[in-house]
């Protein structure tokens, strides 16, 4: 599909870069489309400041080492590329990580653990691979944008289901009548797999061609 | 033999020479504001277990590293004392703030400072209900971990979170440490 789409879009005279942006809003969506960095995705999305939070700094270290990946496309050696992947994306995360300590200290409690996992998170080396290391840096950066963009829109539709059915609240603000019963299970584990679950079927049967 | 293997590897280390210095520059600069970010926790927390009328102070060793806090109440009376302990949890260190009474024999209450541990699992010994155990221990004995029991008993046994106790117990083990010092400062 994605190639069709392509040719799709170079026809019409659209450069590469916007097309690789535009991809990763929607039809590429890591989240509904291709199902990676389920961890976030399933784990800080119960209320939607930490998940925008998340989205936020995954796009920054996506965006970061993308780039980065990019300049030192022609250096590098093939069996040694993952190594260069995973050295580029520690010093982003790393560098996340330092920047919610100082300016987001609460944010960084409530995300704990789950900042430096961004490094595992298979959105980013994947883009590496497939976009950063093959095309030179202005598609990347908006291929990784448009992919970050796309993820935390994700996070933010998940956590903003889970959060008004969890605790009838948006942002901390409450938006549900008092006379609303809170559903403890969405506050669980088992409350962000079938928010996941439902919100994909969802998007499956309306926008999936047949 | 050598050289072929500069010219495999020559980008791998000069990446993570620019990478370090990169990490370290960042982390120079927000070094102070990521500390001024844990002394104000540190002094909220404090406040929270010794009431917000409470003033806390530091009370240091020789060389000017700080031993433990001496906190007053409103009437300038000695509210209990504080400590900031360290040990290590499953993951990484934990690090607590153990509050007792101005006679060492019961605490106050424990806060947790800085922790790593499994999302879900060992971090609940943030929350309350674990927390809140500590809370009234006698402390003439050291405190024990179980894992079935009541978490409203005020005694000196800990209800671990769940059956694997590494957690609970390393929290409990900082807490026991944390005791002695105070009580022979």
């Amino acid at each position: 599909m994605s190639a069709e789409e392509n040719v799709k879009l170079k026809s019409t005279g659209a450069p590469e870069a916007l097309s690789y942006f535009v991809r990763g809003l929607w039809q590429e969506n890591a989240i509904f489309r291709q199902m990676l960095g389920m961890c976030p995705v399933l784990a800080v999305t119960a209320q939607l400041q930490p998940a925008l939070t998340m989205g936020a700094a995954t796009t920054f270290v996506l965006v970061c080492s993308n780039i980065v990946v990019s300049l030192m496309r022609n250096l590098l050696q093939g069996h040694l590329r993952i190594l260069m992947f995973t050295l580029t994306i520690a010093t982003f995360v790393t560098i996340a990580d330092l920047l919610l300590q100082a300016f987001l200290p609460d944010m960084s409690e409530a995300l704990g653990a789950y900042v430096p996992l961004i490094i595992v998170n298979c959105l980013i080396i994947g883009r590496a691979e497939a976009c950063g290391s093959r095309k030179p840096a202005i598609t990347s950066l908006c291929d990784a944008l448009g992919m970050g963009i796309g993820f935390t829109f994700g996070l933010c539709v998940l956590a903003s289901v889970r959060e008004i059915l969890a605790d009838g609240t948006l942002w901390g603000c409450q938006i549900m009548p008092d006379a609303f019963v809170c559903w403890n299970v969405m506050k669980l584990p088992a409350g962000a797999f079938i928010t996941l679950g439902i919100l994909l079927g969802l998007s499956n049967h309306f926008f999936k061609k047949k | 033999m050598l050289i072929q293997f500069f010219r495999q590897s020559w980008l791998v280390m000069a990446a993570a020479l620019v990478f370090g210095l990169l990490v370290a520059g960042v982390h120079g600069v927000l070094e102070e504001r990521i500390a001024g970010n844990a002394t104000l926790k540190l002094e909220r927390e404090m406040k929270s277990l010794f009431g917000q009328d409470s003033a806390s102070e530091a009370i240091r060793d020789e060389n000017g590293e700080i031993r433990y806090y001496k906190v007053k109440d409103k009437t300038n009376a000695i509210a209990g004392y504080a400590i900031v302990a360290e040990g290590s949890g499953f993951a990484d260190k934990i690090k607590l703030l153990v509050a007792t009474d101005e006679k060492t024999e019961k605490l106050l209450g424990i806060a947790v400072l800085k922790t790593n541990e499994t999302p879900g699992f060992g971090d609940k010994i943030k929350k309350d209900k674990f927390k809140n155990q500590f809370v009234g221990c006698p402390i003439k004995e050291e405190l024990s971990v179980i894992i079935r029991g009541d978490r409203d008993t005020v005694d000196s046994e800990i209800v671990s979170i769940t059956g694997a106790t590494i957690s609970s117990e390393a929290v409990t083990d900082i807490v026991n440490d944390a005791v002695v010092k105070l009580r022979n400062k």
